[in-house]
């Protein structure tokens, strides 16, 4: 029983990171690779917070969200003069140089060997520990944000930045500021993956830099594509699939050895097949081009 | 000291120049960018292991076997993967995932079958040359020469030949070079060919230099990106330049900083060169909108 509550938790992070990306790479057209970045920003900025300042989750959260919204500004900007291969190679560009910071700047981030510890998140006196608790708040969490990208992907302000996706010249002959559509996107999806990031510290208790590198921003993209971008279920069942995998590995008594090598050439394996006849994705609403 | 690390930037910058090179032939006659580029590099340097190590063939022959390998595989990747995105007027997204793909594939097939640890491919110590204050090892001055062998072969193939002819032409204006007949097929077959060449060539120098394990790969094609764009996108030797500019700065900054920065230092000279001056250093004829 724990075991499937553990899995489905991490369904619940990962559906959150999910949605959070579709807003760019779905809704706006923006392929980023900085995403696993902004994950960890949150993680680490809650988690500093509550052991360094002994604040309780929900102020350390609002403090990640808001501080990761400003690393997503800054990141923006400079991406977003750019356009195709160069702003995907300036979001890489950010992902890398995050992931150094949070390696290297071991007076504050204590580098490689992570930060044990974290306490669980308290609620009036209570505080959640079990992982059916968990299992509850992080369900919370992931209907909130399903709840806030649904609003978003059918308000005036979704129906714009899919008309960017579309055309964008024509939505600048509108008279719409693009640069700034694409900037508000940027932050919003930040903020949306600092929540997950929080939640992933609290959960597992321990967080070191490995589990934000480029590779997760490509697990998240993968996640995306494969399940599909530019609605509410796509990204959905792109997580539940992308991490039902390797535990149907499990149950296939593939070695642990091997499992992960094998897990990864599925993924490889899934994303050029989808890419070339199902560009959609599995849910999905838009085709890359 | 600050010669031995010049030094030192040159040989590393060698190997990142004849990467790039590579990778920018690729990028403009394919218009993909080729992240597998990394997965062939691990290829060819895992493949050279095979040969030379496990299975006893002397070096030059594995050399070849191992190069001729990583022509053939980005050859396939451009026959099965590219071209068929390329005929449905697909570009950079669908490119940049499937090429995602292809690298996650190959590079944890490799680590399935060799094992995730570091292999060293010469064990023993190399011979080294005193050179005033400057102490470079025989491999180093071996990078060196390789590098300004192919940068002549390839600026002089890309001024001369009737092959080089094409491949300017097809990275300036494919429709144009359609119309007037070019072969694309074929171009984009020895761009693939030769720019996987390069790559294997640089993977079997880093090879022999230092250990090799199957993550090798993406820090050569990402750091060759970097070096193509900051040598500049369009003149396809800028890119060599780009690379033996990164080697210099990385060296530098190991000097200087630390090593732990090198990799946060690549990629904050890409962001600098972004901002700033995006046609790179020395710049193309286009502007980026047009690419």
């Amino acid at each position: 029983m724990n075991y499937i509550l553990h899995i489905l938790i991490m369904i619940e992070i990962y559906i959150i990171l999910a949605l959070s990306l579709n807003l760019l790479l779905g809704l706006t057209g923006l392929f980023s690779l900085a995403h696993a970045a902004f994950y960890g920003s949150g993680a680490y900025i809650c988690t500093l917070l509550m052991m360094k300042l002994g604040l309780n989750y929900f102020a350390a959260l609002s403090v990640a969200v808001a501080g990761t919204m400003l690393l997503a500004i800054i990141v923006s900007l400079p991406s977003l003069r750019l356009k195709g291969d160069y702003f995907i190679l300036a979001t890489l560009a950010f992902q890398i140089c995050i992931f150094s910071i949070l390696y290297n700047w071991i007076p504050v981030t204590r580098g490689p060997y992570g930060i044990p510890g974290i306490p669980s998140p308290g609620l009036f006196g209570f505080e959640i520990s079990e992982i059916w608790q968990f299992f509850i708040f992080g369900l919370f969490f992931s209907v909130l944000v399903m709840y806030i990208s649904g609003k978003l992907y059918s308000s005036p302000f979704g129906r714009v930045l899919k008309s960017i996706r579309d055309n964008e010249l024509a939505v600048l002959a509108m008279g719409k500021d693009i640069t700034k559509f694409k900037v508000v996107a940027f932050v919003i999806a930040g903020g949306i993956a600092a929540i997950a990031g929080t939640l992933f510290a609290v959960y597992v208790s321990y967080i070191d830099p490995t589990s934000f590198t480029l590779d997760e921003s490509i697990f998240i993209v993968t996640i995306i594509v494969i399940g599909g971008t530019g609605n509410l279920k796509g990204p959905i069942a792109g997580a539940f699939l992308l991490l039902i995998i390797p535990e149907l590995l499990r149950f296939l008594r593939i070695p642990d050895t091997v499992a992960p090598n094998i897990r990864q050439m599925l993924y490889g394996i899934l994303l050029i097949i989808i890419i070339r006849f199902r560009s959609r994705g599995m849910l999905g609403e838009y085709e890359y081009e | 000291m600050l010669m031995q690390f010049i030094f030192n930037g040159l040989c590393a910058g060698s190997l990142f120049a004849i990467m790039a090179l590579g990778f920018s032939i690729i990028y403009s006659v394919g218009k993909v960018f080729h992240f597998a580029h990394g997965a062939v590099y691990t290829s060819a340097v895992y493949l050279l292991f095979l040969f030379n190590v496990s299975l006893k063939i002397n070096l030059l022959g594995s050399l070849l076997l191992a190069l001729g390998f990583a022509v053939f595989m980005g050859i396939i990747m451009d026959y099965f993967f590219y071209q068929p995105l390329s005929a449905r007027k697909s570009y950079s997204t669908a490119g940049i995932l499937t090429s995602l793909g292809i690298y996650i594939f190959i590079i944890n097939l490799i680590a399935l079958i060799f094992g995730n640890e570091t292999k060293i491919l010469r064990p023993g110590i190399e011979k080294t040359f005193q050179m005033g204050t400057v102490i470079l090892t025989q491999i180093q001055l071996f990078q060196i020469l390789t590098f300004a062998v192919f940068l002549a072969i390839t600026v002089l193939a890309l001024k001369f030949t009737k092959y080089g002819h094409s491949i300017r032409a097809v990275s300036e204006n494919e429709k144009l070079a359609k119309a007037l007949g070019f072969d694309i097929k074929k171009i984009r077959y020895i761009a693939f060919g030769y720019g996987s060449f390069l790559a294997g060539v640089a993977a079997c120098l880093a090879g022999l230099d230092v250990g090799i394990d199957p993550h090798i790969g993406l820090t050569a094609v990402l750091t060759a990106a970097v070096a193509m764009i900051v040598g500049g996108i369009g003149i396809i030797p800028a890119a060599a330049f780009g690379g033996i500019l990164i080697g210099l700065i990385q060296n530098l900054a190991v000097w200087q900083i630390s090593a732990r920065w090198q990799s946060a230092i690549t990629f904050f000279i890409l962001l600098i060169i972004l901002i700033f001056r995006p046609q790179g250093i020395i710049a193309g004829k286009k502007r980026m909108e047009e690419l």
